[in-house]
């Protein structure tokens, strides 16, 4: 099979400005629009448990008025030019995309700098977002998945850990968000020294370039940007089974898992491609195999590794009838217990292969994809040439190792089990 | 847009290739004119279960093979029904796609329907249905578009009544395979990185050999006109409420399906032309401004597709916690009536235009979405209209705007619902007290 990559050090152009910002580009001259994309080192993480919901009300009110463009010019401008953009915090980062056509991305990246240096954060529209982001809350509160992960959430990561609470806050916290601290969040933590941009379209890298200099490049921070990290977090050393009742639902959700691993662990590639045959090749690997196609107890049962700056969980997801709860917990476990005891087969292992190393092409057909796959390379640092050692990286991993980090990050002795729906609490 | 090669097989087979070199992938789709609309009670949601026992094997191909043995070719498949199709793609490294012609052609004619995995499924199913049954808007929906529609078949879910999927047998879902899943009535789509002549030789010998079939049944069913306003109160358990007024439409063919797409533009954005969404935020539309900018609405939406038979414009709003409905309700039934009786601006127009050309060039970026809308467009009217679409959207006026305003959101087509929510969720919370100072 030819080998062609989209991402290599001679196809991408890394630059950084003065100021610190680091852009990415690459040129793609088959179709006539550009798709940016930001990601700023900053995030939920940030959040108290007092706070929780900071950084996604103060991301999410950027845009909501900036010194040259009220919300309703901003949207108004976007419309009539047939472009986007957003942004919005997750718990490790900041993202900003953007899509134009390539003759309006001066005027893309002219209401890129103005909403991320600019905001005014005015008090009438802000407050009219807050009741949006409240009526998220409410509407999340009655969703079993939103509401199974985020217990599973809370009694995974002890209160301290960052990952005990989902980014978006809860209603009470939100409610409390004063304006001076959505103000006060954008100038300590919006930086060009902690923000990367990836610009893929027909541009070429010294075109973007020029563009972004003059856009972008009169943006200063002060001092030092704060540390970006996420603790470690304790394994769990027992069962730990909550039950979430919400009135009027037919179906349950359910979630089991435990803390996971980092990007960075060198364990990291073993895990998810154990993930891949655990939960997700074929129709949801092994979890499908066992309790959609044999047992019929659910239509969607899939697993996944949740790798980032921070240990984010390895959980398995499910949906079911409130009846077959027992019956899909005991096939998730049976399947946990046979990963961790024998190694998979030689075929399931090649089939994973085959599939990660045969899909770049798939997975890096558009600009967005490209994109993508470049700020998780800056991100964590994966280098420009990553895409050309990544099959020989897959290649490398044993079953043996797999079989190892199964055993390290999962027991059926102990694990997190988190389930929602239609069901008293005592369940 | 790349030159599309048409060509018909002796046995009725359409095939559709659009080769494309930017990038060494290919997509190969084949499209059968089956959906919820061919369905009629007793065996709704046939269509859609048939398609997920297109999964379970052939003779040849073992059950839950197809999607590994894609994996393992670099490649990712997935299948969806809907009301007017049934669509199956394999995404493939161009130097695999031949493996796509092999399962495609394969389990045409020769999936198996085993009892044992039809008793399965069964389960599968009414899980699939049971999740959409946790979201509000789903029951709205289905009570909604039940009402709208009394006799034409676009009147249940694709997924099908609950009592339907728990009492239709084997044989019922192999005779609607074997009825509708014929050349005759399919569509080949591919797209990527291959040679034309080449591509049409292989799906020859692939599917030439399959017999054309029996005619296939034509659907015959016409909704008669609606004369007069329906409501529909739903009360059930949930967060907020919700609203929710379906008004019939012109088909995909009609003439005025473009003046009507216009119209839904000008009120809620352009959707994405991508086969994963997307589209303009719409943020500056006529009735975000009228309902979430005031307040009323968390969020609000003009949804208008390309149906085969005449279907529906839908105005749905999430209504703000505290808000009663019948205020957003008035608030969007004032958007209706204005705009089906003061012509809307040049601006408008262009605006929603512009936004159409540059969700086409989004949506050319990569192969799936020139495979999907080739597909999609020549089930409900023609391929050749996803060519044509700009050019025709660009030809609509704003007298013609107005008309097909004024025409489809008469008060006499329209079924609206409400949903209300039981735990008095849609109360606004209570008022704190305050000591007063005497």
């Amino acid at each position: 099979m030819s080998m062609t990559f989209p991402i290599t050090p001679e196809t991408i152009t890394r630059t950084t400005l003065d100021n610190g910002l680091v852009v990415l580009v690459k040129h793609n001259p088959n179709n006539a629009s550009v798709t940016m994309r930001g990601r700023i080192r900053a995030g939920g993480l940030y959040d108290t448990d007092k706070t929780s919901g900071l950084a996604h009300l103060a991301t999410a009110a950027l845009q909501r008025g900036t010194r040259k463009r009220t919300f309703q010019k901003l949207n108004e401008e976007l419309d009539l030019n047939g472009m986007s953009f957003g942004v919005g915090a997750g718990m490790e980062m900041i993202g900003f995309s953007g899509k134009s056509l390539v003759e309006d991305f001066d005027r893309l990246l002219d209401i890129a700098s103005d909403v991320l240096l600019h905001p005014t954060f005015p008090k009438v529209e802000t407050e009219k977002l807050r009741a949006e982001i409240l009526t998220d809350l409410r509407e999340a509160d009655d969703d079993t998945q939103h509401v199974a992960y985020r217990e599973f959430r809370a009694l995974c990561y002890p209160a301290a850990h960052p990952y005990h609470r989902l980014s978006d806050g809860l209603a009470k916290t939100v409610k409390s968000l004063t304006l001076k601290s959505l103000a006060d969040f954008h100038a300590r933590y919006f930086r060009p020294d902690v923000t990367t941009l990836v610009i893929v379209g027909d541009l070429t890298a010294k075109q973007a370039i020029e563009k972004i200099q003059r856009k972008l490049g009169k943006w200063k921070a002060k001092g030092k940007p704060e540390p970006h990290l996420i603790p470690d977090a304790p394994k769990v050393k027992q069962i730990v089974r909550k039950v979430s009742p919400i009135a009027g639902k037919t179906q349950a959700d359910v979630v089991l898992g435990y803390p996971g691993l980092r990007r960075t662990d060198p364990d990291y590639y073993a895990l998810s491609i154990g993930d891949l045959i655990f939960g997700r090749l074929g129709l949801y690997g092994r979890l499908g195999a066992n309790v959609r196609d044999k047992q019929g107890l659910a239509y969607y049962v899939y697993s996944s590794v949740e790798a980032n700056i921070g240990a984010g969980p390895w959980a398995v997801h499910a949906g079911v009838n409130p009846q077959n709860i027992d019956r899909a917990v005991e096939g998730i476990l049976a399947e946990i217990q046979r990963l961790r005891s024998e190694p998979v087969t030689q075929d399931e292992l090649g089939e994973a292969r085959d599939f990660l190393t045969g899909s770049l092409a798939l997975r890096l057909e558009t600009n967005d994809g490209v994109a993508g796959t470049l700020g998780d390379i800056e991100m964590f640092n994966l280098g420009l040439d990553y895409l050309q050692r990544y099959p020989d990286i897959v290649r490398s991993i044993t079953a043996e190792q797999i079989l190892a980090a199964s055993q390290k990050f999962a027991q059926v002795e102990n694990y997190v089990l988190s389930i929602a729906g239609p069901m008293g609490s005592k369940q | 847009m790349p030159e599309i090669r048409e060509a018909h097989l002796d046995n009725g087979l359409m095939v559709l290739l659009a080769p494309v070199h930017n990038a060494p992938v290919a997509t190969f789709w084949v499209w059968y004119r089956v959906g919820s609309r061919n369905e009629v009670q007793g065996i709704t949601g046939i269509s859609h279960w048939c398609e997920h026992m297109m999964f379970k094997g052939t003779p040849t191909l073992g059950k839950g093979e197809i999607m590994h043995l894609v994996n393992r070719n670099g490649g990712m498949d997935n299948a969806f029904t809907s009301a007017d199709f049934t669509a199956y793609f394999e995404s493939l490294p161009s130097d695999r796609i031949d493996l796509a012609i092999r399962i495609e052609a394969d389990r045409m004619v020769n999936t198996l329907f085993d009892p044992a995995e039809v008793a399965s499924e069964r389960t599968v199913i009414i899980s699939e249905r049971e999740g959409g049954e946790n979201e509000p808007g789903f029951w709205l929906n289905e009570e909604v578009q039940a009402t709208a529609f009394k006799v034409h078949s676009y009147h249940h879910d694709t997924v099908g009544w609950k009592v339907d999927l728990q009492t239709m047998t084997r044989d019922d879902l192999y005779n609607h395979y074997k009825k509708y899943y014929a050349p005759s009535n399919a569509i080949v789509v591919v797209a990527g990185d291959f040679d034309a002549d080449d591509m049409l030789g292989k799906i020859q010998n692939a599917f030439g050999k399959i017999p054309r079939g029996a005619d296939i049944p034509p659907v015959t069913s016409v909704e008669p006109p609606q004369e007069g306003e329906r409501r529909v109160k739903l009360m059930r358990p949930g967060p907020t409420s919700y609203f929710h007024a379906m008004y019939h439409a012109p088909s995909a063919s009609d003439p005025d399906f473009f003046p009507t797409f216009v119209m839904a533009g000008i009120l809620s954005g352009v959707g994405g032309m991508s086969f994963s969404g997307g589209g303009s935020p719409g943020r500056s539309s006529r009735l975000y401004r009228a309902l979430v900018e005031t307040g009323l609405a968390a969020d609000v939406d003009c949804s208008f597709r390309g149906m085969r038979d005449p279907g529906t414009i839908d105005l749905t709003s999430t209504v703000r916690p505290g808000v009663p409905v019948e205020k957003v309700e008035r608030a969007i039934f004032a958007e209706l009536e204005k705009i089906a009786s003061k012509p809307v601006t040049d601006a408008e127009l262009a605006k929603v235009i512009k936004q159409a050309k540059s969700q086409f060039v989004y949506a050319t970026d990569g192969v799936m979405n020139l495979g999907y809308w080739l597909g999609q467009w020549e089930i409900v009217a023609s391929y050749k209209m996803y060519g044509a679409f700009l050019d025709n959207l660009m030809k609509v006026t704003k007298a013609d705007v107005t008309r097909v305003a004024a025409k489809y959101f008469a008060e006499t087509n329209r079924t609206v619902g409400w949903f209300i929510p039981t735990n008095g969720a849609a109360k606004p919370a209570p008022a704190k007290k305050r000591a007063r100072k005497s």
